[in-house]
């Protein structure tokens, strides 16, 4: 399997508080010397809980975050710190579907200009043309053209995160980067997004970086699991082997600590 | 930008259409010429003939209040118009810039709030000469300050938004996120301060008319009307009275215009 | 058949703005015995808190109840009305967000001796070494530490467990209990249940678990309620419904979790 995306050495210090007269901050390393990859087409987890850093390695390879050390390589091409209103190829080659309910999209617009916004960034298509591209993306993810001109409060959370589906779809991306995309949704809803990632994933071979703090999702959806502790990774490795015989004590309680039935 | 008719809208619609009418129209419906001057009916009481009375020289006051209008409006909508766009401009932008540039902008910004306003329109007018005009470009800068600190206020929580991060993902550069997401998401927040500004524009008018930096007599700018009537207003109470209840009205239909604006603007009281 | 600690009986709550109310709780029956660990399980939407809310006499503003909530035989918000029964000491909650639940501007000591003071009386000094002893039954480190405490000193696990005290400080007979762990880290949260099963045991206190989480449901609960769309749509001994539910709705809920679906296969019908 082709390499896609490879974080080496990550590192992220934060500073907090004021600067004290001698100099120096105190510092908050978020992520510590963090190395993983992700293959064409490979579902990778990232499972910890909070603080442990996930979220800003999500950030880092989103370009959001600079990072303090390390790289991040994708598709053989450094893209540290690049800038992404200046590359659009790794813009569009690199998106993200964020957890909903609130923020994830603008409340002022219809759906579909939510949906189609990668198109009025890089200034690709005429509005009637943006607005068709919107309708087939909300098709692909099984909502229809009625919905188009609906606002995001009108929504459920689970047609609001298909929505942000369909426009990372917009770009036809190689990495899709799902940030606990089912952690604020009902079951019933959670399975049907869970099942239209599967399928998305099936059809397209787009390469899915699952950040969740959510055990079962992970070993459900996903090839590769590293589980995560303050900046760290403690365990990581095949998905199945590490929800059943997790080796390290973190990754064990981890995965003990999550209820499940029938145990 | 979806816009829906609700109570308040149209209330205010209809009170400000009035009194935008009138100020168009004022040649048309006003009884008398506003500087008629008629030395036999100085100072009277509102009656069939001056429902609002007469002034110290025997002017129309129903004439001259319905004349004041254009002026009037005029004027606190300019200075509205110069601050909030200027205040959304500056305070956007240092939002999203950040870092340096932003505490130097904010500093300077609170410099300005920290003038006097009324010594610097005293300077100004005397460099510039007194008009309404200058008044208007004064306060209007002036006010700048306000609006920009709203609108940066605003814009650090918004470009925290998931929406605004994933758009700057997406490749979206500065000026698109603040023309597409910042200034449309703010805008409800501004328009409130807008109205309650243009009841605020109106009184600070009146009172540097009162100095002479504004207008200028027999101008029949509300707040100078006003001010004419201090002399008068224990006894001739119309004097004040009448042009006051125009400042109130106005400033109401003002308020209610925000109100209904605010609610119009909001997505979520569109009906599905 | 013995009368059940608490007796709901066919509750309707209508909420919603005079012209748009409408019936989020449709009519429910629901049974909780002394000791027992109930849980009522949900989606969003399903009218749960909704029902919580109703038995503490907490709807909001506008909302209608019609039925009966017994509580001890007797209807419970005339005896909350007159007294005889009351929110904290017969009946304790547990809320899902710690940090609205506590005030911030207050002491976590000065909150939880606030009801000892004035239900029972006790001197500042008696509260306190309840309340640290309290604390200490929930696992709390250093209990002297988290008394002087503001919430906001504390983390998520340490305010959670700082309200599960507060709820079991005055040896209720029932505590009603709304996703208290849904806002916590999963370790955090595993914790926190074993110290509501193990003192709701120890102290013969009922509770009523209001969740959406099927796993929390199987480990925690001797029975279950199961709410769908404002009813009550299956109900019995817990280990029973969720490991043969009989109801098309408790089994699509069922089959909707990741684990019981095939590795990387559909988990809905197709």
């Amino acid at each position: 399997m082709r390499e896609l995306l490879n974080v080496i050495g990550l590192g992220v210090d934060f500073s907090l508080g004021s600067q004290t007269l001698f100099g120096g901050r105190r510092k908050l390393v978020a992520l510590d010397e963090l190395s993983l990859t992700v293959g064409e087409g490979e579902c990778v987890g990232v499972v910890g809980e909070s603080g442990s850093g996930k979220s800003t390695l999500g950030a880092c390879i989103l370009g959001l975050v600079d990072p303090t050390r390390g790289a991040i390589r994708f598709d053989g091409r450094d893209v540290t710190r690049l800038r992404r209103d200046r590359n659009p190829d790794v813009a569009k080659a690199i998106q993200i579907v964020f957890q909903d309910p609130s923020g994830s999209l603008d409340p002022r617009l219809p759906v579909w200009q939510s949906v189609a916004e990668s198109f009025e960034i890089h200034a690709s298509l005429r509005r009637s043309e943006r607005r068709d591209a919107a309708a087939a993306l909300m098709r692909s993810v099984g909502l229809g053209e009625d919905m188009l001109d609906r606002f995001p409060h009108a929504l459920s959370g689970g047609q609001r995160q298909r929505v942000a589906i369909a426009r990372a779809l917009a770009t036809k991306p190689r990495l899709i980067v799902l940030d606990e995309p089912t952690s604020a949704l009902d079951m019933t809803v959670q399975a049907q997004v869970l099942d239209l990632l599967l399928d998305i994933q099936e059809r397209t071979r787009v390469s899915y970086l699952l950040i969740t703090h959510d055990m079962a999702v992970a070993g459900h959806l996903c090839h590769r699991i590293a589980v995560m502790r303050s900046g760290r990774i403690e365990e990581s490795g095949d998905a199945r082997k590490i929800v059943t015989e997790p080796e390290t004590p973190y990754a064990r309680a981890l995965v003990n600590a999550t209820p499940r039935l029938g145990a | 930008m979806t816009l829906r008719l609700n109570a308040s809208l149209v209330a205010a619609l209809l009170i400000l259409g009035s009194i935008v009418f009138v100020a168009l129209f004022a040649g048309v419906v006003a009884p008398y010429s506003p500087n008629a001057i008629d030395a036999a009916h100085i100072l009277e009481p509102p009656s069939w003939h001056h429902p609002a009375g007469t002034d110290e020289v025997g002017r129309d006051l129903f004439s001259r209040i319905l004349f004041g209008a254009r002026p009037s409006l005029l004027v606190a909508f300019s200075i509205v118009a110069l601050a909030s766009t200027g205040g959304v401009i500056v305070g956007c932008a240092s939002g999203l810039a950040g870092g340096l540039i932003d505490t130097i902008v904010m500093r300077l910004v609170e410099l300005v709030m920290a003038l006097p306003g009324l010594v610097i329109a005293l300077a100004l007018a005397a460099a510039l000469g007194p008009s309404l005009v200058n008044l208007a470009i004064v306060l209007g800068l002036l006010g700048i300050p306000f609006y920009a600190r709203v609108a940066r206020a605003e814009t650090l929580s918004l470009r925290e938004r998931a929406y605004v991060r994933g758009a700057r993902t997406m490749g979206a550069g500065t000026l698109f996120v603040m023309r597409r997401h910042i200034v449309p998401n703010l805008l409800p927040t501004v328009i409130i301060f807008m109205s309650l500004g243009l009841s605020g524009a109106l009184l600070g008018a009146s009172a540097l008319s009162f100095i002479g930096l504004g207008a200028q007599p027999p101008l029949a700018e509300w707040g100078a009307l006003v001010n004419a009537s201090r002399t008068y207003m224990l006894d001739q109470w119309w004097y004040a009275a009448f042009p006051g209840a125009a400042v109130a009205v106005t400033s109401f239909g003002f308020t209610l215009l925000g109100d209904g604006l605010r609610d119009a603007l909001d997505p979520k009281n569109v009906k599905a | 058949m013995s009368a059940a600690l608490l007796q709901i009986e066919d509750l309707r709550v209508r909420v919603g703005q005079s012209r748009r109310q409408f019936e989020a709780v449709r009519g429910i029956t629901l049974r909780v015995e002394t000791g027992e660990i109930a849980g009522l399980i949900g989606e969003s939407g399903s009218g749960k808190s909704l029902t919580a809310a109703a038995v503490l006499g907490l709807l909001p503003q506008g909302a209608g109840l019609t039925g009966r909530i017994l509580f001890e035989g007797a209807d419970l918000h005339a005896s909350l009305r007159s007294g005889t029964v009351r929110l904290g000491r017969d009946i304790g909650f547990v809320p899902q967000e710690p940090m609205s639940a506590l005030n911030p501007t207050l002491r976590v000591g000065h909150q939880l001796t606030m009801p000892l003071r004035y239900h029972e009386r006790l001197s500042r000094r008696d509260a306190m070494a309840r309340a640290c002893a309290m604390l200490e039954r929930m696992q709390v480190a250093d209990a002297r530490r988290v008394l002087a405490a503001y919430p906001f000193e504390l983390s998520g696990g340490l305010r959670q467990r700082a309200l599960l005290a507060n709820a079991f400080l005055m040896k209720p007979k029932l505590i009603i209990a709304d996703e208290p762990t849904t806002a916590l880290d999963v370790t955090v949260q595993s914790e926190v249940l074993t110290l509501l099963k193990n003192n709701a045991r120890e102290l013969n206190t009922a509770v009523l678990f209001i969740t959406h989480n099927m796993g929390v449901v199987w480990h925690l609960c001797d029975t279950v309620n199961v709410m769908q769309a404002g009813v009550i749509v299956e109900h019995g001994r817990s280990r029973d419904v969720l490991s043969n539910p009989q109801n098309a709705y408790t089994q699509t809920l069922r089959a909707s979790l990741p684990e019981q679906a095939g590795y990387r296969q559909r988990i809905g019908a197709a």
